[in-house]
């Protein structure tokens, strides 16, 4: 659609037509306001103390921040650790192109990440995701106002995760770890990747799982898109995110809810149809 | 700044379907429909199964109803095969702003994603009987200690017995057909569901960050509305209509059962589907239009009528009372059985269109153009359905 038939008034009457609800209210309209807010909805799990939160994950009370976790440097100790011989030999054959995740080979946004300071409820909100993944439930639903920051809680509880992949591994832990899936509307797709990059481009490789490269213009989304089949999926999987690496619990996928059901979902086939 | 389209939902639909451009989208996103539901008598399996260790479900409320086929493709993505071991272990977190969109029944869909067979109590099979009791505060002690599976009783904050999550269980208990204590049933079993597995903070949700009271509102850039009007040029209309009128025509004239054989008929917003409809004399249909349209005095006539009447009733109407049948829509749709009609056109009128934000809208409009100082002009109105133009002829004539 070209749009150019599209004729917006209220843009073109500018500041008239936008309205901002809280600053032309009076004190007294603004206290009823807030109260018919908070009798709207208020069903909801309670989260640990804003102290309780800090002190379970380890945050700066002051400046609550996620740990970032150091990849590169982890790599290097370990490149140390091992014998030079064995590191040139790998670097000679086939080793260098099948090592895991080269994130910094990939060229994506200009801009460094941006330090990311969490909310107060943000906090809290991370160390309830993280308890309901710890007890039985494994899982829970986020259902915080529009624009309470639920996707900066989200990456938040998964870097958590890989950070006790990390502490594990250091523990002599093998793993099994595995990836995270990110499946959202199609608009939003980008919108998530970008999001991680910004706030955590070296703790969190992020890949997407739809549309394919040859139709993505964008440079550094086209060199984030994988494969299309889920065949193709599969086999990526297998050579870049295995079981046993923990930088494999940072990794994050994300598809839209139309590509992953069309690439991934299939009728079996039962055994009347099977005769034809 | 979130702009608010204010349009018809008839109008929106064909819409968004066209903004997909094959060209730069990749096929099989826009072939897989997101409404699609399973086939029940199918069973379904994912290529890429026990892949993952974690799934985020951004705006979940795309999930809550189970049967889609998308649902699906989450849930065997989870599974291991044959195996079930493997969906036990997987994390889910669902992301939402808007949790129950139309129901209370909207938490089913969740519950289907996060239930685990290690929820399961042995008690199940007699759940039938007494599935509200469960839900009751007073009832936990003697139903936790009774059923709770071993496994969980090693978890403090999980004392309460999780099996409550049971989608099924669930979905008994806040079954709508059910109609006695319905509000109190539903906001109770809610009550005891939400508390286990939600986390919802709104604008005005006040917390204590090192002593301090924060209101989350306070923080966060506020809201601005912004109200966009658009309009289509001649060919786009002419499109969106000849579109608008090839999907809805067929079931207003032959049916849902006309010469093209059967068709089924999906009412939306639900699952069900209605075969075999009567076109226009179909009140599904009728009672669609009249909540489209924003009239629920209408749809409260549809439905206090007896669905039984058609045009040539709304013509015996018009004709009873010489007020074009405006005081038996006032009985049919009447708060209480003993209200008097009112006495004057003013505060009828203003009754008629108490439900109705359209026509409010109408006369706004009618008076703008008919009684406009400068230039007044006649106005040509067009409505769908005979009911809808009762409604408003009636209006009309009481307001004018």
């Amino acid at each position: 659609m070209d749009g150019q038939g599209l004729l917006s008034r209220g843009i073109n009457e500018g500041e008239a037509g936008v309205e901002n609800l809280i600053d032309g209210m009076t004190e007294r309209e603004r206290e009823h306001y807030w109260n018919t807010q908070s009798r709207l909805s208020t069903v909801s799990a309670v989260t640990p103390t804003y102290a309780e939160a800090c002190d379970q994950l380890g945050y700066d009370r002051e400046h609550p921040t996620p740990f970032p976790i150091e990849w590169q440097a982890r790599e290097d100790a370990r490149a140390r650790q091992q014998a030079p011989e064995q590191d040139a030999a790998d670097e000679a054959g086939e080793g260098s192109s099948q090592r895991p995740l080269a994130v910094d080979q990939v060229e994506t946004i200009v801009q460094g990440p941006e330090v990311l300071e969490l909310n107060g409820w943000q906090v809290t909100g991370v160390a309830w995701a993280i308890n309901q993944e710890q007890s039985p439930m494994r899982g829970s639903l986020l259902a915080d106002d529009c624009g309470t920051g639920k996707t900066v809680i989200m990456l938040s509880v998964i870097l958590e995760g890989a950070r006790r992949a990390v502490r594990d591994h250091a523990a002599g832990s093998t793993g099994p770890w595995k990836p995270t899936l990110i499946v959202t509307p199609p608009h939003v797709v980008d919108v998530w990747v970008d999001e991680v990059q910004r706030f955590f481009k070296s703790e969190l490789p992020v890949w997407r799982y739809y549309e394919t490269k040859d139709k993505v213009t964008n440079k550094g989304m086209k060199a984030r898109t994988l494969p299309r089949s889920a065949a193709a999926l599969a086999s990526w999987l297998e050579v870049n995110c295995p079981a046993d690496e923990p930088r494999t619990a940072a990794t994050l996928i994300v598809t839209a809810y139309d590509t992953w059901t069309a690439r991934t979902l299939r009728e079996r086939a039962t055994g009347i149809s099977s005769g034809t | 700044m979130t702009i608010v389209l204010f349009a018809d939902l008839f109008s929106v639909r064909p819409v968004s379907a066209t903004l997909v451009d094959p060209a730069t989208d990749d096929l099989d996103d826009i072939t897989g429909d997101e409404e699609a539901t399973i086939d029940p008598s199918k069973q379904y399996y994912s290529l890429v199964v026990g892949k993952f260790g974690r799934f985020v479900l951004d705006e979940a409320h795309k999930v809550r109803n189970p049967y889609t086929k998308c649902a699906e493709a989450i849930r065997q993505a989870r599974t291991d095969g044959e195996d079930s071991e493997a969906l036990s272990t997987t994390i889910i977190h669902m992301l939402t702003a808007t949790p129950m969109m139309n129901r209370g029944n909207d938490f089913f869909g969740y519950l289907t994603l996060l239930w685990r067979d290690v929820f399961k109590a042995a008690i199940e099979e007699s759940f039938g009987s007494f599935c509200f009791d469960v839900y009751k505060e007073e009832h936990i002690p003697q139903f936790t200690t009774a059923y709770q599976p071993e496994e969980l009783l090693d978890y403090e904050q999980y004392q309460l017995p999780l099996w409550r999550l049971n989608p099924h269980l669930f979905s008994m208990a806040m079954d709508r057909r059910d109609d006695l204590g319905r509000c109190v049933r539903a906001f109770e079993v809610l009550r005891a569901v939400i508390p286990v597995v939600m986390l919802r903070r709104t604008q005005a949700t006040v917390l204590e960050v090192n002593g301090i009271f924060i209101r989350i509102g306070d923080s966060i850039p506020p809201y601005t509305i912004c109200t966009v009007e658009l309009e289509w040029n001649d060919k786009q209309q002419w499109e969106q209509y000849k579109k608008l009128y090839d999907s809805y025509i067929t079931y207003l004239t032959y049916g849902t059962q006309g010469d093209r054989g059967t068709v089924s008929f999906k009412v939306a917003g639900t699952n069900k589907t209605s075969k075999g409809n009567a076109g226009t004399r179909s009140f599904v249909i009728h009672r669609l239009l009249a909540i489209m349209t924003m009239n629920l005095g209408l749809h409260k006539v549809i439905l206090r009528s007896g669905h039984r009447h058609m045009v040539q009733d709304v013509h015996k109407w018009q004709e009873m009372f010489q007020d074009k049948g405006m005081s038996h829509y006032f009985d049919l749709t009447k708060p209480e059985r003993d209200l008097p009609l009112y006495a004057d056109r003013y505060t009828f009128a203003v009754y008629l269109s108490k439900e109705s934000p359209k026509l409010r809208y109408l006369a706004k409009l009618m008076g703008e153009i008919c009684l406009s100082p400068i230039q007044p002009r006649r106005a040509l109105i067009f409505a769908d359905g005979p009911m809808t133009l009762w409604n408003i002829e009636g209006f009309l004539a009481v307001r004018a």
